[in-house]
């Protein structure tokens, strides 16, 4: 089997990481905003951001993983600065939207 | 080649697993944190030849798990190959120092991917086979009673348990994975010691392997005030790499202080008496920013400039003959043992 044919495979089951992913990010989007503690929302933002940054591109989905490497980066500047927290959450909600994009790519 | 994994991403675990077990040479095990990893080191029935380390991880971070492996003797020279989606270069300096042979960016290419395995199976490979020809070669020396024997005096060397002393094959991996502005801020110092051959033909090859230990204890010592990286590359050439607008600094401490930390440190023939050590501190060497000079470029114009260094200095005189070989034509006698040249 080449390695594409091995990355084919592990893009389907990557869609349950994903839905996941999805689920929890708009949750953490709300608490960031609204919850009582926005710096462990906006640190769980980072973590999963992260996540998708390392995988997403691998498996195929560029544009993903480029908006998950921002985010990851929005997301640290906003904890080092405690501030600019608004960019931070609007490429969050970017991120969201390419998530279902790439739901979408894989049916 | 069997390779340990170790990622608290499982998608991440199963890329590798799948691509890596596209070829059927490679036997792969996954562990989720550096907790399991170091668990399942302890029960292995058999060695592991190949690591693949996350940094960021829950827990015991890869960095600290890189430097537990390595401390285990049967992992000393194993390569270890780092993965991460951070490129920032503290990250890597704390890599290397902790004995990475190589570094992966995630999301990963999977050609360079696929390239950098095959590099860590051919040093696997090559270690294996010149193992099994030391045993061969210890086994016919010790029926006929001669000494262990000398690896050859080019041949890069990996010194343990120095600090910022890392393999040949790492150090310029470390060069090489640096972005283009952190490779920027970096320059290679080449430390050269000019009587190495006299040397060579005197020690046995134990005090020929004690003589470089020593060497790169005085060598960490003399640039313990910075952060550095540096190798053994064979020749009786030393590699350091720091920081750039440190490095005239160093190249300065280096000439100042090595001699006094050698003498401390004393390094001995086998019967007892002082190697006089000869060196010469070549001048840093830069990469241009935007006409990149290459890695291998920059490395090499160091050792060129710490060789010509050596070339062009008296040459130190000697007292006693080591152990009946050839020796260097005295034009000077010094009472000291060491010399430098700059």
């Amino acid at each position: 089997m080449s390695i594409q044919d091995a990355l084919k495979g592990i893009r389907r089951r990557y869609a349950d990481h994903l839905h996941d992913h999805r689920a929890q990010l708009s949750n953490l989007v709300q608490d960031a905003r609204q919850g009582p503690d926005p710096v462990a929302a906006i640190e769980q933002i980072r973590f999963r951001a992260h996540k998708i940054s390392g995988t997403a591109a691998t498996l195929g989905f560029q544009s993903l993983g480029e908006t998950a490497a921002l985010c990851e980066q929005r997301a640290n500047v906003c904890l080092e600065a405690q501030a600019h927290v608004d960019p931070m959450l609007a490429v969050a909600t970017q991120l969201i939207g390419r998530i279902d994009e790439a739901l979408g790519d894989i049916g | 080649m069997r390779i340990l994994a170790v990622d608290d991403d499982p998608i991440i675990l199963e890329i590798l697993k799948e691509v890596l077990s596209t070829d059927a040479h490679r036997q792969v095990s996954v562990a989720e944190s550096a907790e399991e990893a170091l668990s399942m080191l302890a029960g292995a029935d058999e060695q592991f030849d190949c690591f693949l380390l996350d940094i960021q991880m829950p827990g015991m971070d890869g960095v600290e798990l890189c430097g537990r492996i390595r401390a285990m003797p049967q992992y000393a020279r194993s390569p270890i190959l780092m993965l991460t989606a951070m490129s920032e270069k503290s990250y890597i300096d704390r890599s290397f120092a902790a004995g990475a042979s190589d570094y992966i960016t995630k999301p990963f290419d999977m050609v360079e991917f696929e390239a950098r395995i095959r590099t860590a199976e051919q040093i696997v490979e090559e270690r294996r086979r010149a193992a099994e020809s030391n045993l061969a070669l210890m086994s016919l020396k010790k029926q006929d009673g001669t000494e262990q024997q000398r690896p050859p005096l080019s041949e890069p060397v990996t010194v343990a348990d120095v600090d910022g002393m890392i393999e040949p094959l790492a150090f310029e991996n470390y060069l090489l994975q640096l972005g283009r502005v952190q490779q920027f801020m970096s320059a290679v110092i080449a430390v050269k010691v000019a009587n190495i051959a006299g040397i060579y033909q005197g020690c046995s090859g134990r005090s020929f392997r004690f003589f470089l230990e020593d060497m790169s204890d005085a060598l960490a010592d003399s640039l313990r005030r910075w952060p550095f990286l540096m190798c053994c590359f064979g020749n009786g050439i030393f590699l350091i790499s720091v920081d750039r607008r440190v490095a005239e600094a160093v190249q300065e401490e280096l000439r100042t202080s090595l001699p006094a930390a050698l003498s401390e440190i004393s390094p001995m023939f086998d019967d007892g008496t002082p190697i006089p050590i000869d060196i010469a501190v070549g001048s840093p060497s830069y990469p241009g920013l935007f006409k990149g000079r290459s890695v291998a470029a920059m490395i090499q114009v160091a050792i060129d400039d710490a060789e010509l260094k050596a070339m062009h200095r008296p040459r130190l005189a000697t007292k006693k003959p080591l152990g009946g070989a050839v020796r260097a034509q005295t034009q000077e006698e010094r009472p000291d043992a060491t010399a430098i040249a700059w």
